[in-house]
């Protein structure tokens, strides 16, 4: 009896790896490559003024006040329009919608500019490497102060996370004491705006129609 | 007291000095549901709206605030990644990037806008590499599409789908009211049945 040994040998049952040992590219893999490969390459401009200018305008994005407005001032453009156009609900209840959310971006975006300006400042008079003050350092963490010497661009963005949590623990009081009371007022107020608005225009429309109605 | 005061701006510091973005993120959602919930108390006490005006009103507070929390993640923050991306490949580049890839074609030409290619590598082992003008680029686009991505969600996304949100909810609470004031009149006659059922033994 001629019994075949079993054949223990895994490279000879199992198929071989692939060369180099590199396994297929997943989906998401794939998904992420698709998105990169829609833009074509391109090459910016890096002279010496050019990258001052962007400097500049990046410290400016960045800064939490600046940012609000530049929100604030897009919101004031684009949102009315949407909500005034929205005709899956009366007119009444669009201008009043109007009416509330001009109130709302007028209302915080100016306690917003203030709120998150005011952290700003005084978050970076009290992270001054080279202050001698008390004052100066009070919320520099001390084991991190020789690698911000070293290196600003990571005093930046600890400035800007501390400035960040700050705005939002006074918006925590702001919100509630400032914000609303104020989006409430402007409401009301732009509301008590557009009624008298409506009520111009429709004496005028009744005027005219009486008048064809002469004729 | 003075020790867990350091602690806490030591963990600031190892967590977002490198990257501030992520602080962004909790804040930003933070900011959104305070600001809701803020907005939402304040037209529930305004006497100067109705009761229709309130119920849509209120789901639209609450919906811009969910779909701002959705659309950040989904549009700005895929915005900002992508930016970042697209530099860290080499597929954008400033000037002196593309001029030092192109030097050294052999070894990056292939490799150029693929997502496992990472110049934040590259500039660790070659002293050639122009740092300053790479990052300042980068982070310059990085930001501008961050912006501009945050203007389209909160500004043109949110409202559109917010309205849309609210304005469903709205009609569901006027066909519920509607249903309450006709409900009224159908239980009267029951309760007039029973009173003449019980007094008189008649059946009508």
């Amino acid at each position: 009896m001629n019994i075949q040994p079993i054949n223990y040998n895994i490279s000879m049952q199992a198929k071989p790896p692939a060369s180099g040992g590199a396994s297929k590219p997943n989906i998401i893999h794939r998904v992420k490559q698709a998105v990169l490969d829609i833009f074509s390459p391109a090459t910016f401009k890096d002279d010496a003024s050019t990258i001052v200018k962007r400097l500049k305008r990046d410290s400016n994005m960045s800064n939490p006040a600046v940012n609000r407005a530049i929100m604030g001032a897009t919101a004031i453009a684009l949102q009315p329009p949407i909500d005034y156009f929205n005709k899956s609900v009366d007119e009444d209840t669009r201008r009043v919608s109007v009416c509330r959310t001009l109130a709302k971006i007028i209302a915080g975006t100016t306690v917003g500019i203030i709120v998150r300006g005011s952290c700003h400042k005084m978050i970076e008079k009290m992270t001054d490497l080279k202050s001698n003050t008390q004052f100066g350092k009070a919320l520099l963490p001390k084991k991190w102060l020789l690698t911000f010497c070293k290196n600003p661009a990571l005093l930046k963005n600890y400035r800007s996370a501390l400035s960040t949590s700050t705005a939002i623990l006074a918006m925590c009081f702001t919100n509630f004491l400032i914000d609303a009371p104020l989006t409430v007022k402007l409401t009301n107020k732009f509301k008590g705006i557009s009624e008298n608005l409506k009520q111009k225009s429709d004496i005028k429309n009744q005027k005219q129609k009486v008048e064809v109605a002469h004729d | 007291m003075t020790n867990i005061f350091q602690n806490v701006l030591n963990w600031v510091a190892k967590h977002f000095s490198k990257d501030a973005s992520k602080m962004l993120i909790f804040t930003g959602v933070a900011g959104w549901t305070l600001s809701s919930l803020a907005q939402i108390g304040a037209i529930l006490v305004n006497p100067n709206l109705s009761k229709e005006q309130k119920s849509f009103l209120v789901p639209q507070e609450l919906a811009d605030a969910a779909v701002n929390i959705g659309s950040f993640f989904l549009i700005t923050q895929a915005a900002k990644k992508i930016t970042a991306k697209l530099f860290s490949t080499g597929k954008f580049a400033p000037k002196s990037v593309r001029n030092f890839l192109d030097k050294n074609k052999d070894l990056y030409s292939k490799k150029i806008g693929k997502l496992d290619f990472d110049l934040d590598e590259v500039l660790k082992v070659s002293k050639e590499f122009p740092r300053s003008e790479y990052y300042s680029t980068k982070n310059y686009y990085t930001t501008l599409a961050t912006v501009g991505a945050g203007i389209v969600s909160s500004n043109i996304v949110t409202p559109i789908i917010r309205n849309k949100m609210a304005s469903k909810m709205q009609k569901n609470y006027i066909n519920m009211k509607q249903n309450e004031i006709k409900k009224p009149e159908e239980v009267k006659q029951p309760t007039f049945k029973a009173s003449v059922y019980s007094s008189t033994g008649l059946r009508i």
